[in-house]
């Protein structure tokens, strides 16, 4: 177990330090910030001087050997953009991207796995193709799209939540949808066929024979088994929130995150502080795919970490 | 197919009789016939081996009478009575359900995939009892590890705690035979249990039932292809084909003086250590669909005496001053009788 840790530690390192450098020759390769900070009429010396108290006069080796330096101290430069330290800024929009993924997530878990189960037990009854019919919907609508179709009808037609913005509950509502249903509909399909596949195994037509009933049997025994499948999905659907989807949903409703502000730092070619908005990200999948193999295990027994 | 065949004194109430008992499953290509009228009674304490080759509806016969039969498939005719009581029906399912895993448990062909590979041996054990016999979790665990013990698997207190991909086939096998003896039932199913083992690892399970029989007075219906498991274990034969029983008998009687063609063809398929002939004798031909199944003898187009009769289904009858029963219009003793029997009898004790 430890030997495991330290391996995934090491991995999720070399991981991170990978991510940090396709980004590190992005930004340099995309933007000058240079052109971008100073007015059109600064002249050249001035543009030398900047560059030079940014360090973008130096080879880009040197520099990456100087931005690794300071990554291990924590110290991603002054953001460009906002003026202040690029980590401090990243460290007050996070809480925001985390509880609107915790929200969207949540609600994608706890109606998804017992939707999917419910439709399980009775394939191609009602509820079967009530729910199978709702999440193909769910499946097949793009995320903005839903966002502003949600907009319209709750926030302008029926007034029941505000458009944009935050600070309160009825603020988190329609970004928490917009990013939970899409994954919600996915979570409901895949527990639904694992669930179906786990009651048509042959463990179940035991517990049957013991006299179990078939409540039992289905909480007890065949969610459990089904879930190992759902988990991964469960992974996948939280990283690529955390990697992408918030970006999307938090523009739409204009949600201080972390996604919101790496698109004003790519618009202001802020090199150091989208540095360390996806070192932090980055770090953020190691730590999820870590969880996730850790609880693959707590739940099968067969899986060997080693 | 009226009356049931009662194979041996009809004296004492058998625990388990089956009555012209039909399944039928609602296919996309159409009904299935699966069980085409099967009657035949266990007495207490008796072992009766279902015999037949794949398809011939020995495991749909157990799995009806243990409840088990789903959609597509239903119970069409028939019935099933335990202890004379019927257990279809809505108060005979009520009944079932109160049976089932108690008083009657089942032991099924693969071992490998019985067992919830997420939980614990003990955790099994635990599950069982807890539910019958309203143990609490302490008295299950112990009396678990008791079960074990008395299956033959070593080490039970370490065992508890093992996960089934941890243990061996055979182990896997004994751990299922703990299971179904759990709640001292009075009728255990063994649908094909050595099937999947090692033939070695087989004699010692088939061992271990004739001992649990032996000192907890089961009833066994035992489903096999292996007319040697037979020979060793069971007192009476029903033998089915496509999905009806054609024979019936004592153990002792059926191999050496089968009377229905198939019967003597089965027992002719099988190798014998004390058959010098280098080839095994094979039955042409292959058991007819069960989609459209013939409306007289199933088996006539692979016999080798039919007769104008063999268009009529023929029924189960008495064979005249004996042991038995055939469904054969034509039954006479075998040409080759009379043959040393298929295999000696406790060849595996």
């Amino acid at each position: 177990m430890a030997q495991f840790l330290i391996r995934r530690a090491l991995q999720g390192m070399l991981v991170i330090l990978g991510v940090t450098l396709v980004v590190f020759v992005a930004t340099r390769m995309v933007g000058d910030p240079v052109q971008m900070m100073l007015p059109l009429s600064a002249s050249a010396e001035q543009r030398a001087a900047f560059s030079q108290q940014l360090g973008l006069d130096q080879p880009l080796g040197t520099q990456f050997l100087a931005f690794v330096g300071d990554l291990l101290r924590f110290d991603f430069g002054d953001s460009l953009w906002q003026r202040r330290p690029a980590i401090e800024i990243v460290l007050t929009k996070l809480p925001r991207t985390l509880e609107l993924i915790a929200a969207g997530f949540g609600f994608a878990v706890i109606l998804g796995v017992p939707l999917g189960a419910l439709a399980a037990m009775r394939p191609d009854g009602l509820w079967d193709r009530i729910i199978v019919s709702l999440s193909l919907i769910g499946l097949s609508v793009p995320q903005f799209w839903l966002g502003l179709i949600l907009v319209m009808v709750f926030a302008v037609g029926l007034g029941l939540f505000p458009t944009s913005g935050s600070g309160s509950l009825s603020h988190l509502v329609l970004p928490a949808l917009t990013l939970g249903i899409p994954s919600m509909a996915r979570i409901m399909m895949l527990t639904r066929s694992s669930v179906i596949a786990e009651l048509n195994q042959q463990y179940v037509r035991t517990a049957r024979a013991r006299g179990l009933p078939f409540a039992h049997i289905l909480f007890g025994h065949a969610m459990r088994n089904a879930l190992v499948p759902v988990l991964t999905l469960a992974g996948w659907e939280v990283i690529s929130a955390w990697a992408g989807y918030t970006v999307v949903v938090e523009t739409v409703f204009a949600w201080p995150g972390l996604g919101m502000t790496a698109m004003g730092a790519i618009n202001h070619s802020d090199m150091f502080l989208l540095q360390a908005i996806v070192f932090v990200v980055a770090l953020g999948i190691v730590l999820v795919s870590l969880l996730l193999d850790l609880l693959y295990k707590l739940i099968d027994p067969r899986i060997d970490l080693a | 197919m009226g009356s049931p065949i009662a194979m041996t004194r009809p004296d004492p109430t058998p625990i388990l009789e089956l009555r012209n008992l039909e399944v039928c499953f609602d296919t996309r290509a159409g009904i299935v016939r699966g069980l085409r009228g099967v009657s035949f009674a266990l007495e207490p304490g008796k072992t009766l081996a279902l015999v037949g080759e794949s398809g011939s509806g020995k495991s749909v016969t157990a799995s009806a009478v243990m409840g088990l039969i789903q959609l597509p498939g239903a119970i069409t005719g028939g019935d099933i009575l335990w202890k004379g009581e019927s257990l279809l029906g809505r108060a005979g399912a009520r009944r079932a359900a109160r049976l089932r895993g108690k008083q009657m448990s089942m032991v099924f062909q693969d071992p490998m995939t019985s067992l919830d590979p997420l939980m614990s041996i003990g955790a099994h054990l635990v599950e069982v009892q807890r539910r019958h016999l309203g143990l609490s979790r302490r008295a299950a665990a112990a009396r678990g590890a008791e079960l074990l013990d008395a299956v033959g698997i070593t080490d039970p207190a370490r065992r508890m705690g093992q996960h089934p991909h941890e243990l061996s086939g055979g182990m896997r096998q004994r751990v299922m035979i703990a299971l179904a003896i759990a709640c001292e039932p009075e009728l255990l199913i063994a649908d094909e249990p050595t099937t999947a083992l090692d033939v070695t690892i087989q004699a010692q399970v088939l061992d271990l039932l004739a001992d649990l029989q032996r000192d907890m007075g089961l009833s066994i219906l035992l489903i096999t292809h292996d007319l040697g498991v037979v020979a060793g274990l069971c007192e009476e034969v029903a033998v089915m084909y496509a999905g009806e029983i054609v024979e019936t008998g004592a153990a002792d009687d059926l191999f050496g003086r089968a009377r229905h063609p198939y019967t003597q063809g089965l027992v002719r398929a099988t190798p014998r250590l004390t058959d010098r002939s280098e080839r095994l004798v094979s039955i042409d031909g292959a058991p007819p669909g069960l989609l459209d199944p013939p409306s007289g003898c199933a088996f006539a187009p692979r016999c080798p005496q039919t007769t104008g009769a063999c268009a009529a289904r023929p029924p189960l009858r008495a064979a005249p001053g004996g042991h038995g029963a055939h469904a054969c219009w034509n039954a006479r003793p075998a040409a080759w009788e009379p043959a040393a029997r298929p295999v000696q009898k406790a060849s595996f004790a």
